[in-house]
């Protein structure tokens, strides 16, 4: 009940979008007593999320789940797209209050996030980490003020530090966390209507 | 078991271990009571359809299966419901979205909510004739293949017709309903004629009710409470009226109770629909707001409350009126 009580909150505030608006959140916080960075993604009525803990730095992706449903929680991925724990979390307007469950284990562990980034149809720049990354790297676009994507910072996992900005010719297509491919020696950003894509070569 | 609350209709999908157990339709004619539907003409329109729903039959594991889904076309999402044969087991499938040709991986929830398994359909097409990926255990992550062949489409879209049977989501009653159901091609509003119910623990066929008329909402055609506070799940469905045009429209409830063997027509309770709707607070008691009780003046309502005073007899307890 506390759980439903939340939620229905949350969509009465505005840090938190009704389900046809586009918006993005940044939260910093933890889990169990590990430090994480979690940013979703909520469009069309369907959110999507990638977080990673702080000391490892590789992004874990969230599986999809309608937004008017999260109130049942939303599952962290495996590397095979698999269901690997679940994150349940009761929502106010700025902060995540909530638990993480291994379904391996059966193990539980307190969640506590502050939201540190928000934007509503790109109003306010977020910067959006992609669920995509290398053995060594991690991609975030810095903003999307215009809607458009016209950077991408390549970070280093090991340390977080920005190494080099990637800038296509042309603002590429906003996907949210999927914005950014990793195929192999390249990192691709597909083309959409009214938008170019890019491809750069990965520095090994 | 007491089932006090109603059991929330679900808008999404089913998919059941069942075929053995569940026979299908047995083909009964439509019954001339349809010139009888006139007696309770509704002015509400027929509903439509929540989702489309496709029913498949295959097995998990070499397990018999049958599986229904429900298809959220507005935000793009796949639920459903699994029932396992032998356990005779109804479990509910969490609502996921789902891009066409992506895989579906989607969840197998337990009782309380929490996914226990996942159903993983490569290249996952809402319109594929066959499904086929893996069952996947989360706590042990053991896999089982799963393969499915659909048998059934039942779509809001009068273009097509369907004329086949459909789980009922009916929580964790400890029966299984299976409604019949058909449309002509360019009619709207679906007809259910008949409702075969199964001992879940068993699957042993208990109860056929027939020669019906209701209103089809795919899974959740029929909503379960324990109405008259016996501790059995009971049942209601909405009737389905077809004027002399066939211009169909939902009419009032209908509703059966458990009387320890057997679901019968309680006719007292749809006597009280026919007087305003029906609200049930607590098991045991209903409440009629009359559709006259309504003072606008002075901005009451009156609202009867009636009382079972045993399983199959209920009684008037008061009237009060209520500010709205």
């Amino acid at each position: 009940m506390r759980l439903r009580y939340y939620i229905a909150l949350a969509w009465t505030l505005p840090g938190w979008a009704a389900p046809a608006a586009a918006s993005y959140a940044a939260y910093t916080g933890t889990i169990g007593t590990e430090r994480v960075t979690l940013f979703l993604d909520d469009r069309n009525a369907i959110v999507r999320g990638v977080y990673f803990y702080d000391r490892y730095r590789t992004p874990i992706r969230l599986k999809p789940a309608a937004t008017h449903s999260l109130e049942g929680g939303i599952d962290e991925l495996d590397a095979d797209g698999i269901p690997a724990a679940r994150l349940r979390i009761t929502f106010d307007a700025v902060a995540f209050n909530g638990s993480w469950t291994s379904y391996r284990t059966g193990r539980t562990l307190p969640i506590h996030l502050v939201r540190t980034a928000y934007s509503s149809y790109g109003a306010e720049p977020v910067p959006i980490l992609q669920a995509a990354s290398t053995d060594r790297y991690y991609f975030v676009i810095p903003s999307v003020a215009t809607g458009d994507v016209r950077a991408i910072e390549v970070h280093d996992k090991s340390d977080g530090q920005l190494v080099r900005t990637l800038v296509p010719a042309s603002p590429a297509c906003d996907r949210g966390i999927d914005t950014v491919v990793v195929e192999k020696t390249h990192l691709r950003l597909s083309p959409g209507p009214g938008c170019a894509g890019a491809t750069f070569t990965l520095e090994p | 078991m007491p089932h006090a609350r109603i059991i929330e209709r679900s808008t999404m999908g089913m998919i059941c271990l069942l075929k053995k157990r569940l026979p299908r339709s047995h083909g009964v004619p439509l019954v001339p009571a349809l010139l009888c539907a006139g007696l309770w003409f509704s002015p509400v329109p027929v509903r439509a359809q929540a989702n489309p729903t496709r029913t498949y039959e295959g097995n998990i594991g070499g397990r018999p299966a049958e599986l229904v889904t429900l298809e959220d076309y507005h935000i793009g999402c796949v639920s459903g419901y699994l029932l396992d044969e032998k356990a005779g087991r109804l479990m509910t499938l969490e609502e996921t979205p789902q891009k066409g040709g992506d895989p579906l991986v989607i969840d197998v929830l337990d009782k309380d909510g929490m996914p226990f398994a996942a159903l993983s359909l490569r290249s996952f097409s809402i319109d594929a004739g066959r499904l086929k990926g893996e069952w996947i255990d989360l706590h042990t992550r053991k896999r089982m293949p799963a393969d499915f062949r659909r048998t059934a489409f039942f779509t809001p879209d009068a273009d097509h017709a369907y004329d086949a049977g459909v789980l009922q989501a009916s929580g964790e009653a400890p029966f299984l309903f299976r409604i019949h159901a058909r449309r002509a091609k360019g009619e709207h509003g679906g007809l259910v004629d008949r409702i075969d119910i199964y001992d879940r623990s068993t699957g042993r066929h208990v109860q056929t009710i027939d020669h019906l008329i209701l209103s089809f909402n795919g899974t959740a055609t029929l909503t379960f409470a324990d109405f008259n506070g016996d501790g059995h799940i009971d049942f209601y469905a909405s009737r389905l009226a077809i004027d002399g045009n066939g211009e169909r429209r939902t009419g009032a409830r209908t509703y059966y109770l458990f009387d320890g063997k057997q679901f019968r027509n309680f006719a007292p309770l749809d006597a009280l629909e026919a007087k305003g709707a029906l609200a049930f607070p607590k098991p045991g008691w209903v409440e009629v707001q009359p559709m006259d009780g309504t003072d606008y003046d002075r901005r009451v309502q009156t609202w009867d409350r009636y009382r079972f005073v045993a399983s199959q007899r209920i009684k008037f307890e008061e009237s009060e009126e209520r500010p709205f």
